[in-house]
């Protein structure tokens, strides 16, 4: 058989100080503080604060568990941790529901069994194509008076997803729970998703009005920004760029305010572009400012390219050619020195089209100055 | 049917070079089928390569049932040579017969009946069962694919206004020569190692030449017609449906919808064609980000931009069917010039998702038959309970259909049309087994265009020997299949035939599974 994969959110080293042989005060304090954690895990969903500190308290309660196993608290940490991994698009949570399920199976608590196995299932369906499990789908089975409902509704929608609108709507309909909110919430935008791939678009953003409510009750700014950005997708995909603006700054803030680069890049390019259309010159430096900066960080050569193109579009809005000109060249240089010569021709394309569009006599100049000046010593 | 291809053989009789062991042996073969189409077990076995080579021919159009040892691992060398010599002669007899079957020719229109003069008796349609479908002019050919409807021919509009003509919007060498004078020009792409975003380079493929990515003025009409991997425009849209589709994280999912679906507006007038340009390569660049896996996600990204990759794996495959060689490596080296790398296979590379649905979006859809249930008293209507209204229902099913209730009896034999849906069931299954070869090589030959001197080898090999051992299965319970026809249905066990179709079903399922292994195996290769 082969040896168990390391997980290192699980798979942690005991505590320091920790004495298999020893029950003195500070085993004891663990202990108890790892059972107040756990029982905040169980009943807390992941979403908001609860959500960015996970890892650590699954963490410190695995590290517990390897002093003084107990079965029922690991399936209940394998469970969280392969939601966790589950929601994140991480493959780990198969690996995860299928250790819960082993706890689970020796103590006998069957029903657990099934609903690992189901969570598992559904990992390897949505990672892997349904395909892919449907041997293991076939082997679980449906039961009467089914013991998991939700999970086997939620699995149901990923086995077959031509019923997935039916499946996601009746697991909906019973995650009402607190502690499921999370769930709820995927669940609300899996719906949204497959609605818009059926072309129902408003009914898809009437089911993400309700996951932003719920993303913004549990005080999640990362998911609410998530929800933005999906709505802005329906808009701008069906043609409605104005009703995407707003979701696309709100999906724009709540990226700069958890300092997400990436989510900036992608949120501001767009929003940036629809403020370049309609001639909103400041909104648009503003905006590719931020992405130029955010570019720069994450060594996206494209979007730094992209980024100095619409800020010197910004200014050639405002008739401003000169800065226009220097932003270019300055970036241009910039981007070969990096050796990033895609982002590179674009920028001398951009500058190719001013030329063609003020005149050689404007143009080279300006161009010939500028160069001058970032040449200089 | 058989008495065509005896005439072909006497003509070929008749011939100076005729070998009259060879003739011997084939007219042993040959009266195996004119015994009610039956085969020895070892006789199906060499005659089962060319399934896969029907099935080729029909995908590639040229619709030919040529024998060979396409596909099929035939364990001793002589049946092999029997194979390849029946081939010839079959070949030989085609020189002489008026109706061309194939060899690069014009093919011939296919007759899905067994009346025809020219048809084969290597064909799958006999072997399967394929002689009542004479009269449905939308059933499947001897090959499996549906006949061929006449080709519609456009007219080209002759006011379209996108027609080629000069193009006054394109960058003129003096605007570009103009920016390299004082600037300096564009260099090669860099190979200097990547850090960060840097790493998603799929999109740079495009981004070479400045002159193709600015335009003097940007018009709506510069964006119609972008598609294709090659085009700076259309190549973000491809790797933003590609993500849309195949993505494993929704952000990603969502990205790439906005690239495939809202291209227009991210290009404002303000930012020029080149800006438009730098949006959406910048979007399909954070769309990648946002899947994650840095190199392995942008390799599978990049091969599912290797369009180019079916076609020419088909019309390289399309000689080898014809001669009845074809093998999905064999197709492979072809394409590559030269032997492919390969490892054993017991290293072969772990495997890909998204490489394999990458691999998935270059090729035809492909559909893999379920096997239906039959059953065996199909032929014989419902019967009311009422004895009047039981004569009154024949009397009209006499009138409407022709048939006589009283052949409903106990020992009737199997009409052909109760088993004709497992028959045609088993002809599809054995073209997607012989599809799957050229599936395969072409799969392996995307790999190898992204990154030359993976060890694609090693997966095609064994998914050659695999299919060869799937067709054998199916072959053989194909030909159980249709001995049940003209069966007494008192002495037919309807669990024996159950028990024959759950064969079919087996090798069905190992024909899917091989699949879904074989794409993410070769897509493995590319990280290996």
């Amino acid at each position: 058989m082969p040896s168990r994969t390391f997980d290192p959110l699980i798979d942690v080293t005991p505590a320091d100080g920790a004495d298999s042989y020893t029950v003195d005060t500070g085993f004891l304090d663990r202990v108890f503080d790892a059972e107040q954690v756990l029982a905040m895990l169980r009943g807390r969903p992941l979403l908001g604060p609860d959500r960015v500190v996970a890892p650590a308290r699954i963490r410190f309660v695995a590290g517990v568990l390897q002093e003084l196993p107990d079965d029922l608290a690991s399936t209940d940490l394998l469970a969280l941790a392969g939601d966790f991994a589950l929601e994140a698009g991480h493959g780990e949570a198969v690996d995860r529901y299928l250790r819960g399920a082993d706890c689970a199976r020796r103590r006998a608590d069957f029903v657990r069994e099934r609903a690992m196995h189901l969570r598992a299932c559904r990992a390897v369906a949505r990672f892997r194509g349904p395909a892919a499990a449907t041997g293991f789908f076939e082997e679980l089975g449906a039961v009467e008076d089914e013991p998991c409902p939700i999970d086997w509704l939620l699995t149901l929608a990923e086995m077959q997803p031509e019923h997935a609108l039916t499946h996601l709507t009746e697991a909906l309909d019973l995650l009402d729970a607190p502690h499921q909110a999370h769930f709820r919430l995927t669940a609300l935008e899996d719906l949204a998703e497959r609605l818009v791939a059926g072309s129902e678009s408003e009914l898809a953003l009437r089911h993400l009005g309700t996951a932003l409510e719920l993303a913004q009750q549990w005080d999640d700014p990362g998911r609410v920004g998530q929800v933005h950005a999906q709505m802005a997708g329906i808009h701008l995909v069906g043609g409605r760029p104005d009703l995407a603006m707003a979701p696309l700054q709100a999906a724009l803030d709540g990226a700069l305010s958890d300092g997400d680069d990436l989510l900036v890049v992608a949120h501001g390019t767009l929003l940036c572009a629809m403020s370049l259309d309609r001639k909103k010159w400041k909104a648009a430096e503003t905006c590719a400012r931020q992405v130029l900066a955010a570019a720069e960080r994450r060594g996206n050569w494209l979007g730094v390219a992209d980024a100095a193109l619409a800020w010197s579009s910004a200014h050639v809005g405002r008739q401003n050619l000169g800065p226009a000109v220097a932003i270019l060249a300055r970036t241009l240089l910039t981007l070969r020195a990096h050796g990033a010569h895609a982002g590179g021709a674009l920028l001398h394309a951009r500058l190719g089209e001013l030329r063609a569009d003020h005149g050689a006599e404007i143009f080279d100049p300006m161009l010939d100055r500028v160069v001058t000046a970032l040449r200089a010593p | 049917m058989a008495s065509s291809y005896q005439e072909r053989r006497l003509q070929q009789q008749h011939g100076p070079e005729t070998d009259v062991q060879e003739d011997a042996r084939d007219q042993q073969l040959l009266e195996g089928f004119d015994e009610g189409m039956e085969l020895a077990p070892e006789q199906a076995g060499r005659v089962a390569a060319q399934f896969g080579n029907a099935a080729l021919a029909g995908l590639i159009g040229s619709q030919v049932a040529v024998p060979g040892a396409a596909g099929v691992d035939l364990e001793e060398e002589e049946t092999i040579e029997l194979v390849e010599e029946v081939g010839e002669e079959l070949e030989d007899a085609h020189k002489l017969d008026s109706r061309s079957y194939g060899g690069g020719g014009p093919s011939a229109p296919v007759d899905d009946g067994n009346s025809g003069d020219g048809d084969s008796p290597w064909d799958v349609g006999h072997l399967f069962g394929g002689e009542d479908d004479d009269e449905d002019p939308h059933a499947p050919t001897r090959t499996g694919r549906l006949p061929r409807m006449p080709r519609r021919k456009f007219k080209a509009p002759t006011d379209d206004p996108f027609a080629d003509g000069p193009d006054e919007g394109e960058l003129q060498a003096e605007d570009i020569d103009g920016v390299d004078k004082l600037i300096g020009d564009t260099q090669a792409r860099s190979e200097t190692p990547r850090d960060g975003d840097a790493v998603y380079r799929a999109v740079e493929d495009c981004l070479t030449d400045p002159r193709e990515l600015g335009r003097r003025i940007l018009e709506p009409e510069d964006l119609v017609g972008r598609s294709g991997a090659t085009d700076p425009v259309g190549r973000p849209i491809e790797i933003g449906r590609f993500l849309a589709d195949c993505g494993h994280r929704r952000s990603a999912r969502v990205l790439g919808r906005v690239l495939a679906g809202a291209a227009g507006h991210l290009f404002p007038d303000a930012g020029g064609f080149s800006g438009g340009v730098a949006r959406m390569c910048s979007l399909a660049v954070c769309a990648e980000a946002l899947e994650g896996g840095r190199e392995r996600t942008d390799r599978a990204v990049a091969v599912s931009l290797a369009q180019d990759t079916w076609p020419r794996t088909v019309s390289m495959a399309r000689p080898m069917a014809q001669q009845g060689r074809l093998h999905a490596p064999d197709v492979l080296d072809a394409l590559i010039g030269g032997r492919a790398p390969s490892v054993p296979a017991h290293k072969l590379p772990p495997p890909s998702v998204l490489g394999a649905r990458g691999l998935i979006q270059l090729l035809p859809p492909s559909y893999v038959p379920e096997i239906p249930s039959i059953d065996l008293d199909a032929d014989i209507g419902v019967v009311s309970d009422d004895p009047e209204l039981a004569e009154l229902d024949a009397v009209l099913a006499f009138f409407a259909t022709g048939r006589d209730a009283t052949a409903d009896a106990p020992d009737r034999p199997i009409p052909q049309e109760v088993m004709q849906p497992a028959l045609h069931t088993a002809r599809y299954l054995m073209n997607a087994a012989g599809k799957a070869h050229v599936e395969m090589a072409a799969a392996a030959f995307a790999v190898s265009s992204v990154r030359p001197g993976a060890p694609v080898r090693g997966p095609l090999e064994v998914v050659d020997g695999a299919l060869a051992r799937i067709a054998r299965a199916i072959l053989r319970a194909g030909r159980k299949l249709e001995k049940v026809v003209g069966n007494p249905r008192d002495q037919t066990d309807p669990a024996a035939v159950e028990a024959i179709l759950n064969e079919l079903r087996e090798a069905r399922q190992r024909l899917v599974d091989l699949r879904h292994w074989a794409f993410e195996t070769v897509a493995g290769a590319l990280d290996a």
